[in-house]
């Protein structure tokens, strides 16, 4: 069975579709929401919730768009709502917090290998924590789910405009840091 | 920012975070099984489930909302005009005799709807593989120009409606000639050309008719001068008054907010024959006393007019999705003339209450085993309920599935409550190669087992979170009102009330039945002792001294009560009750029937019909256009003319046959699932059962010969068999009601004057009566 076999089959109501779609995009998923939520308890309910609604909001679906992206817009705004919901809801990161994260993120393009470096991976976990969820959100839409600013904004509704600013703030101080480091 | 290195750092902290054998399709599927909660409704082919999902929205930019859709075909539904492409001209194919054309196509941004009908189909060529010699038909898909093809979203003859709002297409010849409603995703803007593919006509055996039709057809936008059905899209009023000269109006309202819940008609669609109703009912958690839940079951309004009489009404599927707060619904009326204002009634809303979570700790030890359990009995208090836990057990993990399950048992004070459990500390769930086996329906609705599942197992102390839902029946009414306007048709008079109506029936079941004196003869009653066919018995009315005959079944007592026929394993059996021989004719059928004078009986072997002397012998098949189901009905009183049921689409037609001339009239239509009916005595009734537009089950009537002076005699709420007895003297009849264990209870009932009386004694169920 391929994908789109899968999505006519779920179309009619056949639970061997879903079975493929959630074994083919259940990683992803749940990891994009652990990235939003912290907590992979959390994140694997939210996924749950996003297939069992796909399973159910399916025939909405144009079959002749890829699968992925229609689901996984569906995991960000799901997990960024239960953020939203629950006690562990950050506050809304001020200026600071957000270029704390934006500097350590910088610190990624310094050094190739850095990327791979646990320590820098913590930093940036770290700074992700003082984030608010729907800029948590931001950053992994467009660095791990690899989404252009036009998509971003056409799901979060914001104006191309903010989601630029967002995203030319972190590199404006990325270059920032990564010269300070340089001179180190 | 260099973005590639941006995502392997995020890919890296997701990927400690998560590991990669995540498995979650068992929850999944075990969370999309517990969520049908709706009840069946009984006898209704057609049924709507509401789930209710837990968070989301936005899953789309295009939401499918009835308000965007702003046409109204009847037998295809609400239609999207601004995209709408319609068939460009109908197209027919024909292989070996048989026609199939494709007569209607409409395509909007949602679906591709398909009405195609068949020509030339037989009889015989459908039955050529004998009753039940399937499989029959098959699924149609739709080839796109390029190649790629869509499968059918449900393939129900009409899929979407339980019956068509109208039926604008026919066709001749009757069955297994057909009609056929096929509904599609939609297809793309730029594809007009496409292809229906059947590979098997439905009604007819594989390999019994021309096989993989191909039937190319065109689609073009939709004409500016196309019309609609008229669609009343109801501003929203909430009940209010408004004043007119001093005089205070009452306004129609069509929204009721009651307990957080709002049920609202947006739409009335005029159709030819009726009205169709559409709505929304919408609620948030705050309806919930616990602020989380969900609606359990479907809407069931009630529709009356300005005299409070009801009116009937059925569901009318427009495939208008659901979502969290939000239900669609629509109804439709079969006329149009009413005395208004009409009034919606939703009395009631069964919903579930989705308890917080309660903690609770279990220290399974260092080596815990598959097989072991602990009593626990510890007692839950949840939203007024006591929930005790029962016991705690390790039990095996199913066939296809590797690993283990703990099962918790518990006992409610209420029926149908249920839980969910969580462990706190997230384990991998057992892994199955296929779909994890249902758990058979408790029979005891105050006790339920929830699992949770495991890969390995669980050792030392484990946190248990148990979500629980608890059944909250919410009370009404909601209401909405509509003024319907005036119609040139006269409005019905209402029929009279059944003879048994279920507050009726309540009482009688429990009465002890006290016979009428003159009310005697003989009764063949067949029970079911636990064998492959039942026993049968005959004996007094009061049901006290029935003596056992024989084992089988479709019992039938000659009118002077000396003969017995009845079908057995072995086939056909003549039984003398006086001497108690018992010959065996050595041919197989059933629903027997004997001639008024007792010279001969009929019986049908599924196909034909036939007459055989009272002894067995003369065996002789009706010259009846045979090929159909039929089933005979009863001989008249002239033991010449033969009343006879035979399949149709709509049910069975019910006709007449003489045995002498050979001629056959048409008498009407009956619903019920084998044609049965009875004719009594005086050859001047016929009791059968039906069902009425608007009804979920078939309710019992009588009538005479030509459908005319009908009269409900056990209404559909009550359950009964769809066979009921004339008593020899024609003024009692015998119904065989059904308690809620499913105990069968005959009635007898005079459905001239509604005398009634239960046989409680008679433990089994009557299927004849003699002098």
């Amino acid at each position: 069975m391929d994908e789109q076999q899968a999505i006519q089959r779920l179309k009619q109501g056949d639970i061997s579709g879903l079975e493929f779609l959630v074994a083919e995009h259940q990683v992803k998923a749940v990891r994009t929401a652990y990235l939003i939520m912290r907590d992979p308890a959390l994140a694997e309910d939210v996924v749950q919730d996003c297939f069992i609604h796909a399973f159910h909001a399916i025939r909405r679906f144009d079959s002749t768009r890829p699968f992925e992206p229609w689901f996984m817009r569906s995991v960000v705004n799901a997990a960024v709502k239960a953020m939203q919901k629950s006690a562990r809801q950050v506050q809304v990161g001020n200026g600071a917090d957000e270029s704390l994260f934006v500097e350590i993120a910088a610190r990624v393009e310094s050094v190739e290998s850095q990327v791979e470096s646990i320590e820098v991976q913590n930093q940036i976990w770290e700074a992700m924590q003082k984030l608010s969820p729907r800029q948590r959100a931001v950053v992994v839409q467009r660095y791990f789910l690899e989404m252009s600013e036009k998509e971003m904004a056409e799901e979060s509704g914001a104006a191309v405009g903010t989601i630029k600013w967002l995203l030319n703030a972190a590199r404006e101080r990325l270059r920032g840091l990564l010269a300070e480091r340089s001179e180190k | 920012m260099n973005d590639k290195r941006m995502k392997d750092a995020l890919e890296n902290i997701a990927r400690r975070g998560v590991p990669e054998d995540v498995n979650l399709m068992p929850y999944i599927a075990a969370r999309l099984e517990r969520k049908t909660l709706m009840m069946t409704l009984r006898a209704r082919p057609i049924l709507m489930t509401l789930v209710i999902l837990l968070a989301l929205t936005l899953l789309t930019g295009v939401a499918y909302a009835i308000g965007k859709l702003t046409g109204f075909i009847p037998g295809i539904g609400f239609v999207e005009t601004s995209t709408l492409r319609v068939l460009a001209e109908p197209v027919a194919v024909t292989h070996d005799g048989i026609t199939v054309s494709v007569e209607q196509v409409v395509a909007d941004s949602e679906r591709t709807i398909i009405v195609y009908k068949t020509e030339g189909l037989t009889v015989e060529a459908a039955n050529s593989k004998g009753e039940g010699g399937g499989p029959f038909g098959s699924e149609a898909f739709l080839r796109l120009p390029n190649g790629s093809v869509l499968k059918e979203i449900s393939s129900e003859g009409y899929a979407g409606t339980p019956e068509p709002l109208i039926n604008q297409v026919t066709t001749k010849g009757g069955w297994p000639n057909y009609v056929w409603r096929l509904v599609y995703p939609s297809a793309p803007l730029d594809a007009n050309e496409l292809t229906l593919v059947i590979p098997v006509l439905q009604n007819m055996p594989v390999g019994t008719a021309p096989e993989n039709w191909e039937i190319a057809f065109r689609l073009k936008p939709a004409p500016p001068e196309m019309t609609f059905a008229p669609i009343t899209v109801l501003p929203t009023v909430n009940a209010s008054a408004t004043e007119t000269g001093g005089t205070t109006l009452p306004v129609l309202s069509n929204v009721t907010t009651l307990h957080g819940f709002t049920f609202q008609l947006d739409n009335v669609v005029e159709l030819e024959d009726g009205f169709v109703f559409t709505g929304n009912l919408s609620w948030d958690d705050s309806a919930f006393p616990s602020g989380k839940g969900m609606v359990a079951e479907p809407l069931i309004p009630i529709l009356t007019d300005a005299d409070e009489q009801r009116i009937p009404i059925e569901e009318v599927r427009l495939d208008a999705p659901y979502d969290e707060f939000h239900a669609p619904w629509s109804y439709r009326t079969n006329r149009k003339a009413f005395s208004g204002p009409l009034t919606l009634s939703v009395p009631f809303i069964k919903t579930n209450i989705v308890a917080q979570p309660v903690d609770f700790e279990i220290d399974f030890g260092p080596n815990p085993q598959v097989g072991q359990s602990a009593e626990v009995n510890r007692d839950f208090m949840v939203e007024g309920h006591t929930i005790r836990l029962l016991s705690v057990g390790l039990i095996p993990a199913p066939d296809s599935c590797q690993g283990m399950m703990v099962d918790f048992k518990f006992s409610t004070d209420a029926p149908n409550i249920s839980a969910d459990v969580k462990d706190s500390v997230p384990s991998e769930p057992m892994i199955c190669s296929g779909g994890g086996g249902g758990s058979g329906g408790p029979v005891d609705l105050t006790v339920f087992n929830v699992q949770t599942t495991y890969k390995d197992m669980p050792t030392g102390v484990r946190r248990f979170s148990f979500e629980f839902w608890i059944p909250y029946e919410v009370s009404g009414p909601w209401q909405a009102q509509w003024n319907p306007p005036l119609s040139s048709e006269p409005i019905p008079t209402p029929q009279a009330g059944a003879c048994l109506t279920l507050e009726k029936w309540n009482q009688l079941a429990s009465q002890d039945g006290a016979l009428l004196s003159g009310v005697d003869g003989k009764i063949v009653v067949t029970i079911n002792e636990g064998g492959v066919l039942p026993a049968i018995y005959v004996g007094n009315p009061n049901g006290i001294d029935l003596q056992k005959i024989a084992i089988g079944a479709w019992p039938s007592l000659s009118n002077d009560g000396t003969q017995l026929v009845y079908s057995a394993q072995d086939g056909l059996h003549v039984v003398n009750l006086p001497s108690g021989q018992n010959s065996v004719l050595g041919v197989d059928g059933y629903r027997i029937i004997w001639s008024p004078d007792d010279t001969r009986w009929m019986f049908t072997n599924t196909f034909s019909i036939y007459v055989v002397n009272a002894d067995g012998s003369g065996l002789q098949k009706m010259n009846i256009p045979s090929g159909q189901v039929l089933a005979p009905v009863g001989l008249l009183p002239d033991n010449q003319t033969i009343v006879y049921s035979a399949l149709s689409g709509d049910g069975f037609n019910l006709k007449t046959y003489n045995l002498q001339s050979n001629e056959t009239k048409d008498l009407f239509t009956i619903h019920n699932k084998a044609g049965y009916g009875a004719i009594s005595p005086d050859g001047q009734w016929i009791v059968f059962a039906d069902r009425q537009f608007g009804e979920t089950n078939w309710g019992i009537y009588i009538s005479r010969l030509d459908g005319s002076e009908r009269k409900l005699v056990v209404e559909p709420e009550v359950t009964t068999a769809f066979m009921s007895v004339w008593g020899p003297n024609g003024q009692w009849l015998v119904v065989n009601a059904r308690d809620a264990n499913d105990k069968n209870i005959p009635i007898l009932v005079n459905p001239f004057t509604c005398e009634m009386y239960p046989l409680n004694q008679v433990d089994g169920m009557v299927e004849g009566w003699s002098r």
